[in-house]
């Protein structure tokens, strides 16, 4: 089995796992309790939090601990919204958005919100003149992810929150859930930030939003004591403390990590451009994690059942489409019909190895001969 | 004018073209927009046949089914798709 889909989800590392399990079977203490048990689980969580702050330069936000990365969007563009719904009702996004995000979108815009949906250029990027053409008296938020999950194109975080200070009444927030624990981030650009477990070999079923300390919320989920007045529920410890060990590993040795991947990503687009002729690299520049390719004689959900078949796992993305192939997003930056219909995701990791991609061309290769 | 507007909660090409319909149907003082969820309404959805992609608008004259309009189109497409439209069954 080959795996090159790691930007859908990541293998759970050992050592995060038996932290977990460990943590399970000793600490299992509700670290609302006041007993000893209860308050050595609020220790784990609290050590964490300070982990995550100190690992991501985050002490001036709250880390509220979710269930992933659908929930932390949800929190921060519903509870924003939400929250501020008084100041306005405007709200600015972007077309690389992950669907967790688009569907919070929807849904505020069918409960009176307006959303202004910024247009993809030609080189990917956010058009900051744009950006700040749309910017109204009643625009309360811009929602920009990092990285983009299907193409892989990170925007300039930097030059969109400098455009931001002008605006102050505007609150930024950022899906780093396909950058933190993969590139350099600075969350101080933003104002709120979500991020996951399960796309950095943590467990799946936890995540994070980063809350500036002095922006409020109204809760997506109400309960009793938790880590956060923004969040109800249990504190789940064990969950939490494996987010923390998790983002640590990741961390740990990431220019070396990140190296390797680019050194694999070369390889892998040479390779390609050297065997096949009719090819598309979708985006050139996009982070060497992602490699978003058409390979213009199969339609992409029948190159992914036949590299699947073949025990190789890769990525269709079907964002607007009800099934099967079709990328807008491919669309919308090549203009190509053809090319929308056959692009695929190769996601790798620093656990890749050149086999693993030689491997990919061989069975490509299989492919291209068996159905001439 | 009678059209039937199948979206989904997860699609940006949905949520990008509400700004364009809104601003495309108010030319026009014929239109019945019949809006489907494609998650929430997939037993009213599968009556359509509706392929792929989202968003599609299934335009019908007199209940007789005239065009279908899918993906995102800009105001101008847009507008000018409904005019032909609107000439043709005149």
């Amino acid at each position: 089995m080959i795996y090159l889909d790691y930007s859908a989800t990541t293998p759970v590392d050992k050592e995060v796992l038996q932290t977990f399990v460990k943590t399970n079977e000793v600490l299992y203490g509700n670290p609302n309790s006041t007993h000893q048990l209860g308050l050595l689980a609020e220790q784990v969580v609290l050590e964490t939090t300070k982990t995550i702050q100190d690992l991501l330069k985050a002490q001036n936000f709250e880390v509220i601990y979710t269930s992933g990365a659908t929930e932390a969007n949800n929190l921060a563009l519903k509870g924003y919204a939400l929250k501020h719904m008084n100041k306005g009702k405007h709200i600015i996004s972007s077309a690389y958005e992950h669907s967790s995000v688009t569907s919070c979108l929807n849904y505020l815009e069918k409960h009176g919100f307006d959303v202004d949906i910024l247009s993809v250029g030609a080189n990917g990027q956010i058009n900051l003149d744009e950006l700040e053409s749309l910017i109204r008296d009643d625009t309360i938020m811009v929602s920009i992810a990092m990285i983009n999950s299907e193409l892989g194109i990170k925007q300039d975080m930097s030059a969109i929150s400098k455009l931001l200070r002008r605006y102050p009444d505007i609150v930024l927030h950022s899906d780093m859930t396909q950058a933190i624990g993969k590139t350099a981030v600075d969350v101080s650009l933003c104002d709120l930030v979500t991020f996951s477990g399960h796309k950095i070999y943590g467990i799946k079923g936890v995540g994070a939003l980063l809350r500036r300390k002095h922006i409020n919320l109204e809760p997506v989920i109400h309960g009793g004591k938790s880590t956060s007045i923004y969040r109800g529920g249990t504190p789940a410890a064990p969950l939490i403390e494996s987010l923390g060990v998790a983002l640590s590993l990741a961390y740990q040795d990431v220019d070396q990590k990140i190296a390797h991947i680019i050194d694999l990503n070369k390889t892998l687009k040479s390779k390609l451009k050297e065997t096949f002729d009719q090819i598309h690299i979708n985006d050139d520049d996009a982070i060497p994690q992602i490699l978003n390719v058409s390979f213009e004689s199969f339609e992409s959900h029948l190159l992914q059942q036949a590299l699947s078949d073949k025990g190789i796992y890769i990525s269709t993305q079907t964002a607007c489409s009800s099934e099967a192939s079709f990328s807008s997003l491919v669309y919308a930056l090549t203009g190509s019909e053809l090319w929308a219909k056959t692009s695929v995701r190769i996601s790798l990791s620093h656990q890749t190895t050149k086999d693993d991609i030689d491997q990919l061309i061989k069975a490509l290769k299989e492919i291209h001969h068996e159905n001439r | 004018m009678k059209i039937v507007r199948i979206t989904a909660m997860w699609c940006m090409s949905c949520l990008a073209m509400k700004k364009t319909w809104k601003q495309v149907f108010n030319a026009f003082d014929d239109i019945d927009i019949i809006d489907l969820d494609f998650d929430f309404d997939a037993d009213q959805v599968k009556n359509y046949d509706i392929g792929k992609t989202l968003p599609i608008l299934i335009v019908f004259n007199q209940d007789q089914e005239i065009a279908r309009i899918i993906g995102e189109k800009s105001k101008s497409e847009m507008m000018s798709i409904l005019q032909e439209l609107h000439e043709k069954i005149q």
